[in-house]
């Protein structure tokens, strides 16, 4: 599985997150303005996608 | 994934996203930590994963979710707008009245407005040639004076 058809199985919530971070370079305060969030929520939010992430693409990073 | 508990929060440190008043203690803990220290690896080398790949799709489902929350944006942008046209229009407000008091404090220092400038900025009565003759003398006066040629 690529990177990209891995972002696509997370949910649209973990999704939003990983682009808007990870590809734009949002902040949380950001994140929160633009998804209408608090920004406690885009902080667990995003570590939950990244956990998912990792375990996707666990043969690409490794252990 | 084993963690000490503190995944969340490194998860927060990588993204620089700690408060500095936590930021301490949590450096302090990573020092000692080396699940943390694994832990801020894996992350690095998701980051660098992502950015390698280039463009990133979202799900159909994902975009339109994102493109509902950036419909409520304008809002949000019309305020940033408004905050910075008044931030403009009050620096030129400033500029000006600066520009309109050293004009004037030019025009004291060079004294009297000459009588061509007045005249030639006047509204024309119909007197026809012979105004526009005392004018044209009133030019050259003045331009003689200027230039020492009294």
């Amino acid at each position: 599985m690529d990177v990209t058809a891995a972002i696509k199985t997370l949910g649209p919530e973990h999704q939003e997150v990983v682009i808007l971070r990870e590809i734009q370079g949002l902040s949380y305060e950001e994140m929160a303005e633009v998804l209408e969030i608090p920004r406690g929520t885009v902080e667990s939010r995003l570590f939950r996608a990244r956990r998912e992430l990792q375990k996707r693409l666990k043969e690409y990073l490794g252990s | 994934m084993t963690d000490c508990g503190q995944a969340d929060r490194i998860s927060a440190y990588y993204d620089g996203e700690i408060p500095e008043a936590e930021r301490a203690a949590l450096e302090a803990h990573i020092r000692g930590c080396p699940l943390c220290a694994v832990e801020m690896a894996r992350l690095q080398r998701l980051s660098r994963l992502i950015r390698s790949t280039g463009q990133v799709e979202m799900s159909s489902q994902a975009l339109e979710r994102l493109h509902q929350s950036l419909d409520l944006q304008p809002k949000i942008a019309i305020l940033h707008m408004a905050e910075v046209f008044a931030a403009v229009a009050a620096s030129i407000l400033i500029v000006s009245g600066v520009w309109l008091w050293m004009i004037s404090t030019a025009n004291e220092a060079a004294g009297q407005i000459p009588v061509w400038e007045t005249v030639a900025v006047a509204p024309q009565d119909s007197s026809g040639a012979a105004a526009q003759e005392q004018l044209a003398q009133w030019v050259i006066q003045d331009l003689s004076r200027k230039n020492g040629h009294d």
